[in-house]
């Protein structure tokens, strides 16, 4: 009896069990499908995924493109429209220079100081433009000359000692151990502290700005008692100090960015684009440094950086041989712009120079067969032949009777080593004004009294 | 509930009552489903409240002490079966508070349609742990069983004072938990 339980009760464990596993296969059964179907799913998905990150790529790479375009469109229209704008103003601003002076009327004088100023100020306007715009897009290029980093010294606080002088402030140069030239981008450096210096000056109500130079170690940074053998190189510690009113810690830190200032009043107040620090920052940034900012609100600001140099035995100098100092300089302008001939006309014969004009490469070379020029200025972008083909036609056909030949153009791109490289002695940029002309004949035509 | 815990419930009754009581029962009880419970599927509540009333009136039990009994039998058979929950735990305490923010969660995400209770807790001292149990099935029972079971699991005794329940109108069951061994070890 008990084994016949037993049999029966297995018997029914076994048919349950039967049931289970059928139950089970079942459910396998709907599982496996269900999971398939998922898994179909997921690949669809998968590939829809697929095909809309490759469309958003496509998409991606076109706006790149159009983008990129644009902004190659965007540089080179501001490069032609700057020398298109520089063109023009070298002529309006030469004209007001050598018009000043030779009225007695007060009114006049003023008009033509606003002139001066305003036009000054719009060359400044596009000249920041233009940087910025070239170190947005990583196309800016140093131009490293032999320099003497005392006479940029002397030059920046030169350039602003009337300024500081009509506000009461001291502007002081502090300059410690520095080697006569170095190698950098005499241009540039004298852009950023001259530009910090006009900062300084600017915010400063009384007291003093102080720009200070001195020579570092390279490696230890200490400061330089001695310098090294010209085959080695210095650090140059730059300094900006004034004590003007400060700047807090949440404005220092936008103080760099494009388009910011200090104060948003002081676009109002004081002028600018708010590019002049992001130039700065873009320039020292390119020197392989950067700008350190120390300020104390009530006490004043510390702009610093450091930049290296190569040391260099000499300036560099021209190829063509130095002539004897003579009065009545005999000069030569070649330009094929004739608003351009007339003004450099107007303010070298201001000068007391005699001016022959030239409106072509092939003209200049005619007239400097037959006459012997004491100084040619040359236009960089003529048709035809450019300034730096002519200059070169010029050597080679006149050797060591060539006389110095100064480069002008409205565009500042690497146009200085552009002139040297082709024999120029120096190089203006347009718009020139009395300054630059009377400081080409002091230091190549041998003019004493320029 | 779950077709799992019928299976652990067939492996209890075959062991604690006799071989074939669990398919003596299935003949005698009216089931709602066809009484062949497999672990994923999920099946009435009322079938298993159906067989523990039927097994409490056959063995004289009152259905608290059965369905506590059970619970603490089911633990280490659950335990078996889902050894990740248990895995890293050397104590009975830390093993329970992750109950309702791990183990719930994970049971969810393995298991479609599961109703689980909800728990709360409190940790007045090392060696205590107050649990609340809220739950549509009151099931504070089973619950109570599954602690003891997990003093077993982890040879830590627990002693259990259900103080509030929701069989006597409260909103929760109050289990307040003392672990004789004085709590995990903080090393």
């Amino acid at each position: 009896m008990a084994d016949q339980a037993e049999f029966e009760r297995l018997q029914k464990l076994h048919r349950r069990t039967v049931r289970k596993v059928e139950v089970l296969e079942n459910l396998i059964e709907e599982k496996t499908r269900a999971l398939y179907q998922a898994n179909q799913s997921l690949e669809q998905a998968n590939d829809e995924l697929e095909q809309r990150v490759d469309e958003r790529t496509d998409e991606l790479a076109r706006a790149l493109r159009v983008a990129t375009e644009a902004n190659r469109a965007k540089a080179e229209f501001l490069a032609n429209t700057s020398h298109e704008l520089r063109t023009p103003l070298h002529g309006m601003l030469g004209v007001a220079e050598y018009l000043v002076g030779t009225t007695q009327d007060p009114k006049q004088e003023e008009a033509l100081d606003l002139i001066l100023r305003s036009g000054r100020q719009l060359v400044e306007l596009i000249n920041s433009v233009l940087d910025f715009e070239k170190l947005d897009a990583q196309k800016f290029e140093l131009e490293l000359l032999p320099f003497s980093p005392r006479d940029l010294v002397h030059h920046v606080v030169w350039l602003f000692r009337e300024r500081a002088k009509e506000k009461g402030v001291a502007l002081e140069a502090e300059l410690g151990l520095l080697p006569p030239f170095a190698v950098g981008d005499e241009l540039r450096l004298t852009q950023v502290l001259g530009n910090l210096v006009s900062n300084a000056v600017k915010f400063t109500t009384e007291g003093s700005v102080t720009l200070r130079a001195k020579c570092l170690d390279p490696e230890t940074q200490d400061e330089l008692h001695s310098l090294p053998s010209v085959t080695s190189s210095v650090a140059i510690l730059w300094q900006v100090k004034d004590t003007g009113p400060g700047i807090d810690e949440r404005r220092r830190q936008s103080l760099f960015e494009p388009f910011e200032q200090a104060e948003k009043s002081t676009a109002r107040m004081h002028g600018g684009t708010g590019l002049g620090l992001a130039i700065c920052k873009g320039f020292v940034e390119l020197m392989g440094s950067q700008i350190i900012l120390e300020s104390t609100v009530d006490e004043g600001s510390n702009f610093c950086f450091t930049t290296i140099h190569q040391l260099a035995p000499t300036k560099v100098t021209s190829v063509v041989p130095d002539l004897p100092a003579a009065d009545g300089i005999l000069t030569l302008v070649v330009d094929d712009n004739g608003i351009n001939r007339k003004v450099a006309k107007m303010m070298l014969t201001r000068l007391g120079c005699e001016v022959e004009v030239a409106t072509s490469a092939k003209d200049a070379l005619e007239l400097a067969a037959q006459q012997p020029f004491d100084l040619i200025f040359m236009d960089c972008h003529m048709p035809i032949v450019d300034g730096y083909r002519a200059t070169q036609e010029l050597l080679s056909r006149l050797g060591t009777a060539c006389p110095p030949i100064i480069g002008l153009s409205a565009t500042s791109d690497r146009t200085k080593e552009k002139c040297l490289q082709a024999g120029m002695s120096d190089f203006i940029q347009k718009p020139a004004n009395l300054k630059a002309l009377s400081t080409a004949l002091e230091n190549w035509a041998g003019r004493e009294d320029a | 509930m779950k077709g799992i815990i019928f299976n652990v419930l067939e492996l209890f009754v075959e062991q604690e009552v006799s071989p074939g009581a669990f398919d003596e029962a299935l003949e005698e009880v009216e089931l709602i489903s066809d009484g062949i419970f497999v672990g994923p599927k999920t099946y009435p509540d009322e079938d298993l409240l159906a067989l523990v009333g039927y097994f409490s009136e056959k063995l004289s039990i009152e259905p608290f002490p059965l369905v506590r009994a059970f619970g603490r039998f089911a633990l280490p058979h659950l335990a078996a079966r889902f050894p990740n929950f248990v895995e890293g735990h050397t104590h009975p305490k830390t093993f329970l508070l992750t109950v309702h923010g791990v183990i719930h969660v994970e049971v969810r995400k393995l298991m479609e349609k599961t109703k689980l209770p909800d728990f709360s807790y409190e940790d007045p001292a090392p060696n205590q742990l107050i649990m609340y149990y809220r739950s549509e099935r009151k099931l504070c029972a089973l619950a109570e069983g599954l602690i003891l079971g997990t003093g077993d699991f982890f040879e830590t005794p627990i002693s259990i004072d259900h103080s509030e329940c929701m069989h006597r109108g409260a909103d929760a069951c109050k289990l307040e938990l003392v672990f004789e061994d004085g709590g995990p070890s903080r090393i």
